[in-house]
């Protein structure tokens, strides 16, 4: 072998073992990135708006803040529904056009989507409340991993409660979630999240 | 029938010095900043809250009992369980002495339901009653619209 074949295969072997080191550098990243990454919460979902199907992703904003809870719940959820007004009515114009929130109510046995939807407006005209069958919540809610549970209070006068989960969803245009506030309950906090997200 | 009568002449007078001298003493229970939400519109709920303090040198046992231009009264516990926010009825609390318990947002507090939009109004007063340790006392609660209800909690 001439030292000038010797040469050109030296370059060959040299290349093909960096190639061969990026091959298995990539086969293991992704395998890394497949065991770590998290796993996609959220997505499309219809439920009913004032009595006409309303679909996520014919209504999707750049940024949507969404919440689960029912009308009768009469402490928690208005509580983070006039919180999350608050932080709206703080925002420009510009800011709000690119964003919607929308109240989901889990109570499918005792509220109307109107009475729901006349709810949600109450502390924002924009906001928007949806409910549904069991069926479609079940599906809804189960796409952002929270659920509920309705609890019989014989004792009780209204007879039932509501346990849910209490957390301000951020989804974006594909209605995944991008961020969350757990118990969210100032509207400072809820603010800041907006603008971090928007 | 003569001598129950006097019996009962002798006793009675007796019996309300003693209602007399409990009703007195009942303000073992002070209750500040209580207030009510205004309903939201088509709703015949709401929430009220309030810190309440035993001043008495006694453990204070309390529940409610009434509230003027509800329906009924109830308290009630919010708290988080297994991920969820869960709510459920309670028959007292119970208050150690010169200790203060707060009914606040997601914690303890008291339902009011089945509004009567006539009495129930904003900036209105309404009276609600509680059973301290088997003694009525009657507190006022204010209506308050619910803006106002986030800065005091």
């Amino acid at each position: 072998m001439t030292p000038e074949e010797r040469k050109k295969l030296t370059s060959f072997l040299l290349l093909s073992l960096a190639g061969a080191v990026l091959l298995v550098s990539a086969v293991i990243g992704l395998l890394l990135w497949h065991a770590t990454k998290q796993p996609v919460s959220g997505g499309d979902f219809t439920l009913n708006y004032q009595g006409q199907d309303w679909t996520f992703s014919s209504h999707a904003k750049d940024l949507n803040l969404l919440y689960i809870g029912y009308t009768k719940c009469p402490d928690v959820c208005p509580l983070t529904l006039s919180h999350a007004g608050e932080a709206f009515e703080r925002l420009s114009a510009e800011n709000k056009k690119d964003l919607q929130l929308i109240f989901v109510s889990v109570d499918s046995e005792h509220e109307t989507p109107e009475e729901v939807a006349a709810y949600a407006r109450q502390f924002n005209p924009d906001f928007i409340g949806l409910t549904g069958t069991k069926t479609a919540l079940d599906q809804a809610v189960g796409l952002f991993h929270a659920s509920y549970i309705v609890e019989k209070e014989p004792g009780s006068y209204l007879g039932y409660s509501i346990a849910h989960t209490d957390r301000l969803f951020f989804l974006d245009q594909k209605g995944h979630v991008i961020d969350v506030i757990q118990n969210p309950r100032s509207s400072d906090l809820i603010l800041q999240k907006i603008k971090e997200n928007l | 029938m003569i001598r129950t009568l006097a019996l009962l002449a002798l006793v009675l007078p007796f019996s309300f010095a003693q209602a007399a001298e409990k009703a007195a003493s009942t303000n073992a229970l002070e209750i500040t900043n209580a207030r009510i939400f205004t309903p939201m519109k088509g709703m015949k709920m709401t929430a009220g809250y309030g810190d309440l303090k035993n001043t008495s040198d006694k453990p204070l046992t309390v529940k409610v009992l009434d509230a003027k231009g509800f329906k009924a009264v109830e308290l009630h516990e919010s708290s988080h369980e297994d991920g969820k926010m869960k709510m459920k009825k309670v028959e007292e609390v119970k208050i150690e002495p010169t200790k203060t318990f707060s009914f606040k947002p997601g914690s303890y507090h008291l339902m009011f339901f089945g509004a009567d939009p006539s009495v129930v109004k904003e900036g209105k007063m309404v009276p609600v009653e509680f059973d301290l340790n088997g003694t009525k006392q009657v507190v006022e609660f204010k209506v308050m619209p619910r803006t106002e209800m986030k800065m005091k909690k």
